[in-house]
This record gives structure tokens, C-alpha cells and sequence, in this order.
């Protein structure tokens, strides 16, 4: 998603939004929704549900974005929105499963990942779950933000509440762990390649 | 060079927190050309691993629409979710395992009754996943996921369905994450 040029600030824009002009807050949306999406399907490997709940990211944020307090913080405020809206959805998803099992009585639906996915993007995000999977919840939302959303340790702090000392230290344990994947490492290697 | 590598674990903080390494250690760093390749391939790995994150994600096909009045709309529902788990009949679910509970409830005083819930839940998910998922629904999250600073390290993943990583019930100016992240 191509952001729209403009010299505005992302704090420029979040305090003109926050006053309640819609047009800032719409190059704001244009600007973060590409990395929001890529966070969310990351995460879901769903892409209508991640553009669903990418949706859902920025009418929170517009909701709430008279509070925020430091308009120039904007994008790890908006990412920690995203954090727990994909939490919510987890939550919702998990509650559903159940009574759906519960009624059905065989095994949950199966939501297999995006069945669009390309061959070499099934892969490639297969192996990033299988990493995933291997790591605590902590390190997993610390890693991903770091790695996977490109994100600074100061954004992750910030997104997670968490002090910048903690995150380096779940980091750390993390990289160990990532550093133990061949098989996810030596695809990177092959992927950057082709 | 003579000296001892240093221990590849450690090496990561190169990549952390390079202020955790011992001085010593810093100083072998910077002279030792095999230490310094092991940090740079990871180096290298790490940042394919970002960009093969931006390349393999799908084009969004939708653009972010902004309603006139701001009004969260609810995700679309895509998990074959039967009449039975509308608002209602989740209630009436809750209900009946609340009846459930009480008519299988085992006879007798004391501890047994603290565990009632388990049996009455078990009945519908015999497999430990599943019994999880009940548990989640109704109660709150693991108490791992509310303190993320002392969460203890290792593999939790059995307490997981997927990847997905819940965050802690806090505030977030106006909803969560409050600790620290965005006061308002
Ligand atoms: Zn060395």
C-alpha cells in the first residue's frame, strides 16, 4: 500500500485528526493500513480477516484518538490497537469454536490458512508458525514485532507497556531460539535468492 | 586466535542488547572475525526474515473505509458459526452447563465441589484442546499473559490453539495497555 506523499508529520497529522479533521485521519489510514494489514495477517494468516480487523484497528483509533496523548507516538499507539484488537479476535474466535464444537459435536471448523496463499508464501509463513510455536507468548508478540513488523525496541516497548530492558531480555531468549531454526533460516537464505 | 569464542547464545545480545555482553566479551567480538560472521549471519537472517514478511503477505483488496460517524463494526463471521452460538443461545449454552453441573455434581462435602465445572465441561470436550477452549471462553486469560515481565521462559505453546498471542487485559487509552504505554 503506497502512502500518500506528504510532508505532514505522523504527530502533524494525528493532532489535526484528533481536532476532528477526517482528511488527516484518512492519510493517517493510507499511511499505516499496508504494515496494520501485514501485522494482522502475520498473525491470522487470514486475509479477509485481517482486512476486517484492520478495519476495526483504525475505527478504534478513530474513536479514541482525542486521547491520545502524544499525537507524535502515533504509530506504536496505533499498533498496540492492533495488538489487542487481534487479541479480541482470538478471544472471539476461541468462544466460537467451542459452541460450534459443542453443537456439532466433531471437530472444530478447520480455518485452514489463507487458501489463496501462494505455494512459496505457505512456506514460507509455515515455518514462521513453526518458530512461533516454540516460543513463549512474550517472546512471540516481542519477536514478531521486532522482526516480523519491523518495529524498534522502543515501539515494542511502548506497544506492550513493557520497559525497554524486559523486551531485550524476551528478545534475547527469542533470537536464541530463531537462531536454532535451520529450517526456517536456511529457507530465508533460499527465498532472498530466487 | 587462542582465546575460547564466545558462547554463540551470547552472541544474540550483539543483536539485544549489546550493553549485557561482558567487556571481555565485547573486546573478543571486535577482534575475533568468526564471532563477528556468527553475528552477522543472524544479522543477515533477520532482516530476510522482515523482508520475506513484507513480500509474502497478500494484496489487500480493500481500502480502510472511515464511517461518518465512528461506529465499530463487528468481524465478519467466518467460522461456520451455527444459530445455536448467536447471543441468545450462548446464554442459554452457559445455562444449561450451569444445570448440567449441578445435577452431575458429585455427592459429598469438602474439595470435591471445587471441581464440579470440570466433569460438566469435559462432557462436551473429552480431548484436553478442547477443554481448554471452555475454559478460555468463560474464564480469563492464564495468568502468564497478564504479567508479561515475569512470565517464566520455555516452550508454553500447550497453552496456545495457534499462534496467536493474547495480550493482557489492560488499558489501552481507553481500552488496554495501560502500563505505561499511552496514559491518557
Ligand atoms: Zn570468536
Amino acid at each position: 500500500m503506497q502512502a500518500i506523499p506528504t510532508r505532514d508529520t505522523d504527530g502533524d497529522l494525528a493532532r489535526r485528526a484528533a481536532q476532528g479533521d477526517r482528511m488527516a485521519f484518512g492519510v493517517l489510514a493510507d499511511r499505516f493500513s499496508g504494515r496494520i494489514f501485514a501485522m494482522l495477517y502475520a498473525r491470522t494468516r487470514r486475509r479477509m480477516d485481517a482486512e476486517d480487523l484492520t478495519q476495526e484497528v483504525f475505527i478504534r483509533a478513530l474513536e479514541k484518538l482525542h486521547r491520545l496523548r502524544e499525537p507524535d507516538r502515533f504509530g506504536p499507539w496505533l499498533f498496540s490497537i492492533a495488538v489487542n484488537a487481534h487479541r479480541d479476535h482470538w478471544r472471539r474466535k476461541k468462544a466460537t469454536e467451542v459452541f460450534s464444537l459443542a453443537w456439532r459435536k466433531k471437530s472444530p471448523v478447520a480455518s485452514p490458512p489463507e487458501a489463496e496463499e501462494k505455494v512459496v508464501s505457505r512456506q514460507f509463513w509455515d515455518r514462521v508458525h513453526v518458530l512461533a510455536k516454540r516460543l513463549s507468548a512474550t517472546e512471540r508478540e516481542i519477536f514478531f514485532l521486532r522482526f516480523v513488523d519491523d518495529l524498534s525496541i522502543r515501539e515494542v516497548a511502548e506497544i506492550l507497556g513493557k520497559s525497554e530492558s524486559a523486551v531485550k531480555t524476551h528478545l534475547y531468549r527469542a533470537l536464541n531460539k530463531f537462531r536454532g531454526e535451520t529450517s526456517l533460516r536456511d529457507w530465508l537464505k533460499g527465498d532472498g535468492e530466487s | 586466535m587462542k582465546e575460547n569464542h564466545v558462547d554463540p547464545r551470547r552472541l544474540a545480545w550483539m543483536i539485544a542488547d549489546p550493553d549485557r555482553l561482558d567487556p571481555g566479551e565485547t573486546r573478543h567480538i571486535a577482534q575475533c572475525p568468526q564471532c563477528r560472521a556468527r553475528v552477522h549471519e543472524l544479522e543477515e537472517d533477520l532482516a530476510r526474515l522482515s523482508l520475506a514478511a513484507r513480500r509474502h503477505v497478500p494484496d489487500v483488496t480493500v481500502r480502510v473505509r472511515l464511517p461518518a460517524t465512528a461506529t465499530r463494526p463487528r468481524v465478519r463471521d467466518r467460522f461456520n458459526l451455527p444459530v445455536l452460538a448467536s447471543a441468545p443461545a450462548l446464554a442459554l449454552a452457559a445455562a444449561l452447563v450451569l444445570v448440567l453441573t449441578v445435577v452431575f455434581r458429585p455427592v459429598g462435602p469438602g474439595l470435591q465441589d471445587v471441581n464440579t465445572v470440570a466433569p460438566a465441561l469435559s462432557a462436551y470436550a473429552p480431548d484436553p484442546e478442547m477443554a481448554e477452549a471452555l475454559s478460555l471462553a468463560d474464564a480469563d486469560l492464564p495468568g502468564e499473559y497478564l504479567d508479561m515481565v515475569d512470565i517464566t521462559d520455555g516452550d508454553s505453546f500447550q497453552e496456545f490453539f495457534e499462534f496467536a498471542a493474547p495480550l493482557p487485559e489492560e488499558d489501552l487509552t481507553g481500552g488496554r495497555l495501560k502500563k505505561g504505554g499511552f496514559p491518557c
